[in-house]
């Protein structure tokens, strides 16, 4: 109540005096002072009426030449303040059954109309609507930071691009996504998280317009939809968000530095039917994190068509890890000394059932950006799993064989990661050490406590730990040094040229010698030739995989089909070659 | 009951329901806004125009229900609703009685709120 102290504010929209009058009467005897009695007789006041503050509203079904539904049609009932009742000497049954669509609360005759009757109506409609606003607003608004959540910000964000009084060259949707989000949930826990979640959202609201609409589409991503801007102030005006970051962010005792990422698109720049905005901002701030973070990018039209394919691929590939489209082929890693076969790598492909075969490069980014990468990650593990726990019932592999999986950043951060492996492992009764998990140096480069914490639980239960892709990244070499990694994969790429290149020869000899004297084994990756495996073997390279070895891509049946005969009589002998 | 006799279209037992001051203020609403409506209704008779029938019924309804007898009212309400499915006899016999008893029960109001003055 608004009006005075313990005041009903009553609406009454009626053009007939006589009816007026009679209701008015029916308020004072019911309520006596207790209701400021606002009055409406014309469409156009009745509008106005309707967009302030009211407790109830007593509306004709007629009013001049509007109906009740044609005047609450510009308006969403669970956005009105109080209930609508509508007092009327209507005798169609459709207009009463079709109020509930116009967010009419009753329906009371005029001829039947009495003290007790409105106010039994009043207090049953008051406390509904009460009770739908209350519901509303959970459906409405995020919970943790009470800005608008999705549903309820798409809602107005396809009001704002279908209106013909937003000018969609002035008009802009803001993208912004903390950087590293869960390393903070994952170092301090998500209670922390959260408290961080709200002070952004304080923050964007403190730096935004009265007008701009804010919206949390859930976990750490934000959305501004801001209107009426030249495009020469947008600029400052995503600099102003991303600057609202940066103070410290204080919770309880901890201090934590937070930046944001931030995607812009201009409305206009949506302009065929099957744009979607939101992926094209998405898309945006992708880009400002792909190069560096703690910045925002524009939208670049000539990337329109990438950003949608990436969005259909995203949906596919959900599909595909259900539908069973994506298979493992398995790479032998062969004992250079001994030419015999110690393990294999799985590497992930799908099949496209229109597209053909796709290879991880075009596909494992998408599964990053589009947040499949752990459910792939966990595909991939189990199946590499189930594949040697199948090797080990039929052939008993010998003693030392592993599998190797690629494993990404994102699964690193994951605090179950290793409490997943270790399940996996369990489940089909198999050592440890017949797994080993292939990291990127970059994969290295984020969080180094969570990853070192991940790879030192791994390396403890005996899984092998490799680094992938070695000399091509940014590691640190004291960091790699300090953590548990026993493998150094040299990158095909200097590999490939030790037979023509002494550059290349004189790197992969320092290379190996370095593994060495960290302890380490070393695997040359995409070897070709057998003057490349005699030079790696010159160089004392442990292993070696890649093209000279097996042409084709083996499933794992062709793998053992291949190699299983050989491993069986390894696994007879005890593993003696192993132990080399 | 030489009061109740007077008035045969105005439903004195309205003054306990409103209270007597209310009543004599829809009353004097009544005595200003009937007859024109009433007007309306008897030109788009005469004229035959349905949609104002209709309406100006519509709106006679409710208001002759708050101090006229019930009768009057039903009267109203099955012009509005029953208009297009009525002979055009009893169309007419409606209308006349309609407006007969609403000019009756304007002079009604007049004449009570000159009594009670």
């Amino acid at each position: 109540m608004e009006a005075g102290v313990d005041q009903m504010v009553v609406l009454v929209v009626e053009d007939n005096p006589i009816d007026l009058q009679h209701i008015i009467m029916m308020l004072r005897r019911v309520y006596g002072d207790g209701c400021d009695i606002r009055q409406a007789s014309n469409s156009v006041t009745a509008s106005n009426y309707l967009g302030e503050y009211f407790d109830v509203c007593l509306m004709d079904f007629h009013l001049e030449s509007v109906t009740a539904f044609q005047l609450l049609s510009k308006f969403d009932a669970e956005d009105l303040p109080g209930p609508i009742i509508c007092i009327t000497s209507e005798e169609s049954p459709s207009v009463e059954s079709k109020g509930a669509d116009y967010g009419i609360a009753d329906f009371i005759k005029k001829t039947e109309l009495n003290d007790t009757l409105l106010k039994r109506s009043i207090r049953y409609c008051t406390s509904r609507h009460t009770d739908l606003r209350r519901m509303s607003s959970i459906a409405k608004f995020d919970g943790l930071t009470g800005l608008v959540n999705r549903a309820a910000f798409m809602h107005r964000l396809q009001s704002l691009l279908a209106s013909d009084v937003v000018d969609p060259d002035k008009s802009y949707l803001f993208y912004l996504d903390i950087d590293n989000f869960k390393f903070i949930n994952d170092a301090y826990g998500h209670a922390v998280g959260d408290r961080v979640l709200d002070d952004l959202a304080r923050r964007l609201t403190a730096s935004a317009r009265n007008t701009d609409i804010i919206g949390r589409l859930g976990g750490d991503e934000f959305v501004i939809a801001v209107t009426g801007v030249n495009r020469n102030e947008i600029e400052a005006l995503a600099e102003k968000f991303i600057e609202s970051t940066r103070r410290k962010f204080i919770v309880d005792e901890l201090e934590l530095a937070v930046s944001i990422s931030c995607g812009v698109v201009r409305f206009s720049q949506c302009h065929t039917e099957d744009s979607d905005i939101l992926v094209m901002a998405d898309e945006a701030m992708y880009r400002a994190k792909l190069t560096g973070k703690d910045k925002f990018c524009f939208y670049d039209d000539s990337r329109g068509l990438i950003a949608r394919n990436r969005a259909i691929m995203v949906q596919e590939l959900r599909s595909a890890l259900e539908r069973d489209e994506l298979h493992l082929i398995y790479e032998p890693q062969i004992c250079l000394k001994t030419g015999k076969a110690t393990g294999a790598e799985a590497l992930v492909r799908w099949l496209h059932p229109e597209r053909g075969l796709i290879r991880p490069k075009d596909f494992i980014p998408v599964a990053e950006s589009g947040g499949l990468i752990l459910l792939l990650g966990n595909w991939v593990l189990k199946t590499a799993l189930e594949a040697c726990s199948k090797w080990q019932q039929s052939h008993h592999l010998p003693e030392g064989f592993c599998v190797a999986i690629n494993v990404s950043a994102t699964q690193l951060l994951s605090p179950d990661f290793v409490d997943t492996v270790k399940a996996e492992l369990k489940e089909r009764d198999l050592p440890a050490n017949c797994l080993q998990l292939e990291i990127t140096e970059n994969a290295l480069l984020g969080e180094s406590a969570v990853v070192k914490q991940q790879l030192e639980r791994a390396a403890k239960l005996g899984i092998s730990i490799a680094i992938d892709d070695f000399g091509t990244g940014y590691s640190n070499l004291s960091r790699i040094q300090k953590l548990p990694i026993d493998t150094l994969k040299l990158d095909i790429s200097f590999v490939s040229k030790i037979d023509i290149d002494p550059s290349s020869l004189v790197l992969v000899q320092c290379m190996v010698q370095m593994a060495h004297a960290l302890d380490m084994k070393v695997v040359a990756e995409g070897v070709a030739n057998e003057r490349q495996v005699e030079l790696l073997n010159e160089l004392d390279c442990e292993l070696a995989q890649g093209w000279y070895y097996e042409e084709r891509e083996m499933l794992a049946d062709q793998f053992f089909a291949l190699y299983g005969a050989e491993l069986e009589e390894r696994t007879a002998a005890v593993g003696l070659e192993i132990a080399e | 009951m030489k009061e109740l006799d007077e008035y045969a279209e105005l439903n004195l037992e309205k003054v306990d329901e409103f209270g007597a001051e209310d009543f004599l203020t829809i009353l004097t609403i009544c005595e200003n806004h009937l007859p024109p409506t009433l007007a309306t209704f008897s030109e788009a008779c005469r004229t035959q125009n349905a949609a104002d029938i209709k309406s100006t019924a519509h709106n006679l309804k409710s208001n002759v229900s708050y101090i006229g007898t019930t009768g009057l009212s039903d009267i109203y309400r099955t012009i509005e609703v029953e208009l297009e499915t009525l002979s055009e006899k009893d169309i007419y016999y409606l209308t006349q009685e309609a407006t007969r008893r609403t000019h009756c029960l304007i002079e009604e109001v007049s004449r009570y709120l000159s009594s009670v003055v």
